[in-house]
């Protein structure tokens, strides 16, 4: 449960990115307690997919100072990574689109399991699909009907509604403490993006805090006890 | 139950599994080894076995020469025709498929490249051959033509393929040389043993010979005795002959008086016989008158006796002779008479020439001499008187049977005469039988004399016979030990002569032309060459199958790497998809090679499970490159595969090679790989292969290894990566 008490699950001051003789992002200045969602907003290019890394220990920052879960970080960038888990960020871990979505599923359990035990039954595929779909059931009693997953669709087939949230259900597997999701108004109907934030947004009552970013943040339902934060990311010229 | 029905090699490689071109990416991925060392070992299985497929022609100009063979009768050499023969022949395996052809087709064909070789046997050939036996051996000599422009390696083989025909044809000749040497041996020692035979018996004969020596110096001895004496017999003969020829012509002298008497006697009885002729009626008249003489003698006798009386009466007057003269007178008158009455009575003569002596002495006055004597001639003639009684009784009685054998004693004297004729006849022979035997004899004694002379020189003859003979003894005694030594020692002399006959001298020929054994002992021999090229193929085949795999399968899935999970369970989950693949490349690989190319294991499943973990060493090898240095990773493979290929000591030793080869050597993993691989192929121990392959799975481990820092490393992502410039 959300503890806004708490220490903040990321702090940033004068955060800084600079790579190939540009800045990427500089002086950003974060306080994102737990159970909140930071939604960054910037245009295209502006940065927005390096910051959600390096807040996710996946990218090294060149200035400022920053503390994830309270891990420094880049110094402890292993142990946020384990924590901090991503949902579909294209060039980083697309969706395979061959794979269903059951054998994705697989997938991220095996890599969950001990070395010795390489595999996984299809009971305990069933058994995480319920789990997802009782996420899912959650999500519904906010008002948000979000698709439910057919195991046997192939990636390639799913409503990009519906591969968002398998990206999203992936990240969740690995019970995380920080889930991010990129670019969340890249789904196109303006319908599909209320229905994401408002899923993200029924996630927190799990105690997870949200890293989202978009470019438009028009389609979020904005309530004032939604516990979101939004930092504007300027676009270098 | 929890079925095993997801898994991250299963999840990496179901991508693939939607659609049927990617399914046939997959299956190109495993049968890449298989076309690659498949493919190459087939087209070499066997590259030398087939160098039968490709034509060769001989040019013989070889002319056939005569040769003395072992036996010595004369055959003829036609070496050329044997060769060509041999390598036309049906069971030639000479290497390429041989035909005859002329110089013209040989030459026109080398240079359209119809045929891979020439082999020129020159006019000489079988000549120089036949030399090796001979005085003047010379070399054969064959020549081979290849073509470099058609083919260099095919030169190579041909120059083994010469090789192996000088080979053989030089130790054939050389052979039939060294058969003659070795019969020869034999020869030698059945001479030898002929000369000790030879030897034995000389030293028998050696012994005999003392022994006749020995002999002989006893003989010698009683020679030399018996020599002595005949010089003292010839001595006598000497004397003997001598006396005999004086005797012999005392002899002959005697004969000549007896032949001379003879005559006479011969005349003598002649005379008698005329003499004779009357005696009968003579004797007849003298037997009457003797009867008368007798009777007168009595009277005689009785007047002698009355002489006598008066004698020794008158003697003592005798002393004084002059007084008997008288008395003489008368009584010489007196025997006158009577002699005259008996003319032939020798007595009354006799005393008539005594009393005329008587006169005479008593006349010269010796009378008182004479006295004694008178009275002994008294008493003589009285004695004579009686006798003449009694004679001319007996000769009374005489005449009275001579007058009766007178006709026999006229007969025997005639006969006499006869004989004395014969006589005289036989002594003159004999006489002259004297001469010649006094001739005889004289010569008798001459030749004496020289036997003499000759026994002396006989004796000092034997004397020196005899020391010469014991010098002959000592020296036959050596001989004999001379001889004897002789025979043993070639006796022995013998037995160090070797025998060699037929096969034995055929064989020991053989060894000593070729004292080096032209087989070939090969360990671990291998059929065939892709036998020998396969434990390098098949690693270089796996090697590019693993640069294939992860051509195809990402090194890291980015999920995983994005993901919560570890790095290790990313590593992982990277490389167990492509080690799957490997060991389905290397099971392919190795069905297709064993069952379909036909290249041999003796234990196939070690084998193919060494080949599997080469596989699975190689994919983590690659993995970790590509998911180290991505692109360049495939870059870096190819490179290593490169350095592998020269370095693995696959074909030639890796001491053959450069020292940058050999000092690459030991760090290189295909050098393990290959080197299991020919051990298993081959079917030697199998401790290198187990070293092999601990140091292949250190070589894994390794690999994983690097590829879990990696994968930590690519979990933190540049802006570079997140919008790449350059995608390889």
């Amino acid at each position: 449960m959300s503890d806004p008490a708490g220490p903040p699950v990321v702090r940033a001051q004068g955060l800084t990115l600079e790579a190939g003789g540009r800045t990427v992002f500089s002086g950003v200045d974060l306080d994102v307690p737990a159970g909140t969602t930071l939604v960054v907003r910037g245009q295209a290019s502006a940065g927005k997919t390096s910051l959600l890394l390096t807040l996710a220990g996946r990218m090294k920052p060149t200035g400022g100072s920053l503390t994830v879960l309270g891990e420094r970080l880049p110094e402890k960038a292993a142990r946020v990574r384990r924590r901090v888990a991503l949902a579909e960020v294209r060039g980083v871990n697309e969706l395979e689109d061959a794979l269903t979505v059951e054998q994705h599923i697989a997938e991220r359990l095996v890599l969950h399991r001990p070395w010795h035990r390489p595999w996984v039954s299809g009971d305990q595929v069933a058994q995480q699909l319920e789990r997802v779909q009782s996420v899912l059931d959650r999500t519904a009693r906010h008002g948000v009907q979000a698709p439910p997953l057919r195991p046997r669709e192939f990636v390639s087939d799913l409503q990009p509604l519906e591969r968002m949230t398998l990206g999203v259900v992936l990240a969740l597997i690995g019970r995380p403490d920080v889930l991010v999701v990129d670019d969340v108004d890249s789904l196109r109907r303006s319908e599909d993006r209320r229905r994401a934030w408002s899923s993200l947004t029924a996630l927190q009552e799990t105690g997870l805090t949200v890293l989202a970013s978009c470019s438009d943040s028009s389609d979020i339902p904005w309530h004032s006890a939604d516990g979101r934060i939004l930092l504007d990311l300027q676009d270098e010229q | 139950m929890k079925l095993p029905r997801f898994s991250l090699p299963g999840l990496e490689l179901a991508r693939f599994r939607r659609a049927t071109i990617t399914k046939l990416a997959i299956l190109a991925v495993v049968i890449v080894p298989l076309i690659y060392g498949g493919l190459y070992l087939w087209s070499n299985t066997d590259p030398v076995g087939r160098l039968e497929n490709l034509q060769a022609v001989v040019v013989n100009s070889d002319v056939p020469a005569t040769v003395t063979g072992v036996d010595g009768s004369p055959r003829t050499v036609d070496a050329g025709k044997e060769l060509v023969e041999q390598l036309t022949g049906p069971d030639a395996a000479a290497g390429f498929h041989w035909r005859t052809a002329t110089e013209e087709q040989a030459a026109q064909g080398l240079r359209d490249g119809d045929y891979a070789a020439v082999l020129r046997i020159p006019s000489g050939f079988s000549a120089a051959l036949a030399s090796t036996g001979g005085a003047d051996p010379q070399q054969a000599k064959l020549s081979v033509t290849t073509d470099d422009a058609e083919n260099y390696i095919l030169g190579q083989v041909t120059n083994t393929i010469a090789t192996t025909i000088r080979t053989k044809v030089a130790t054939g000749a050389t052979t039939n040389y060294l058969e003659n040497v070795y019969v020869a041996f034999s020869s030698i020692h059945d001479s030898l043993g002929k000369a000790a035979d030879g030897a034995g018996q000389l030293a028998d004969g050696a012994r005999k010979a003392d022994e006749g020596a020995g002999s002989l110096v006893v003989g010698l001895g009683d020679l030399d005795k018996g020599a002595a004496q005949l010089v003292d017999g010839t001595g006598q003969l000497r004397s003997g002959s001598a006396q005999l020829a004086t005797g012999t012509a005392k002899v002959a002298t005697g004969a000549d008086g007896a032949a001379t008497g003879a005559g006479q006697l011969a005349t003598g009885l002649d005379q008698l016989r005329t003499a004779t002729k009357d005696l009968p009626a003579q004797t007849a008249q003298r037997s009457a008158g003797a009867s008368q003489v007798a009777t007168g003698a009595g009277r005689v006798a009785d007047g002698a006796d009355a002489v006598a009386g008066a004698a020794n009466r008158v003697l003592p007057a005798l002393q004084q002779a002059q007084q008997l003269s008288p008395l003489v007178d008368q009584l010489l008158a007196q025997a006158r008479q009577l002699s005259a009455a008996s003319p032939d009575d020798a007595n009354l003569a006799a005393t008539v020439r005594s009393l005329e002596q008587a006169q005479q002495a008593l006349a010269d006055g010796s009378v008182a001499g004479i006295g004694q004597q008178v009275q002994q001639q008294v008493g003589a003639l009285a004695t004579g008187a009686r006798q003449l009684s009694d004679g001319a009784s007996a000769v009374s009685t005489g005449a009275g049977k001579l007058a009766a054998a007178a006709p026999a004693l006229q007969q025997g004297v005639a006969k006499a005469a006869d004989g004395a004729d014969a006589l005289a006849t036989g002594t003159r022979q004999l006489a002259t039988g004297a001469h010649s035997t006094a001739d005889g004899a004289s010569a008798l004694s001459t030749g004496a004399a020289r036997v003499d002379d000759g026994a002396t020189a006989l004796l000092n003859g034997t004397s020196k016979a005899k020391d010469g003979a014991g010098q002959l003894a000592d020296g036959t005694q050596q001989l004999a030990d001379g001889a004897g030594s002789l025979q043993s020692q070639l006796a022995q002399g013998q037995g160090k002569v070797p025998v060699y006959t037929g096969d034995a001298a055929t064989d020991r020929a053989g060894v000593v032309a070729a004292p080096v054994a032209a087989d070939r002992v090969k360990e671990h021999a291998v059929p065939r060459y892709s036998d020998g090229l396969a434990p390098l193929f098949v690693p270089v085949a796996l090697w590019v199958g693993g640069m294939v795999t992860y051509m195809v399968l990402r090194a890291v899935s980015p999920r995983a790497l994005a993901s919560t999970a570890s790095s290790y369970r990313a590593a992982v989950a990277g490389w167990v998809p492509g080690a799957l693949l490997g060991v389905a490349q290397a099971v392919v690989l190795w069905l297709v090679l064993l069952l379909a190319v036909g290249i041999a294991s003796p234990n196939p499943v070690a084998t193919v499970a060494f080949a599997a973990l080469v596989a699975v060493v190689f994919t983590a090898i690659h993995q970790c490159l590509n998911a180290l240095l991505g692109g360049v990773g495939r870059l870096v493979a190819l490179v290593l595969l490169v350095l592998q290929l020269t370095s693995a000591g696959g074909t030639y030793p890796v001491g053959t090679s450069p020292t940058f080869f050999e000092a690459l050597h030991p760090f290189l993993p295909m050098s393990y790989a290959a080197d299991g691989l020919r051990h298993l192929v081959t079917g030697a121990a199998a401790g290198p292969v187990l070293l092999d392959a601990g140091v292949l799975a250190a070589f894994g481990v390794l690999a994983l290894s690097v590829t879990v820092l990696a994968c930590h490393r690519r979990r933190t992502w540049t802006v570079a990566k997140l919008h790449p410039s350059l995608t390889l």
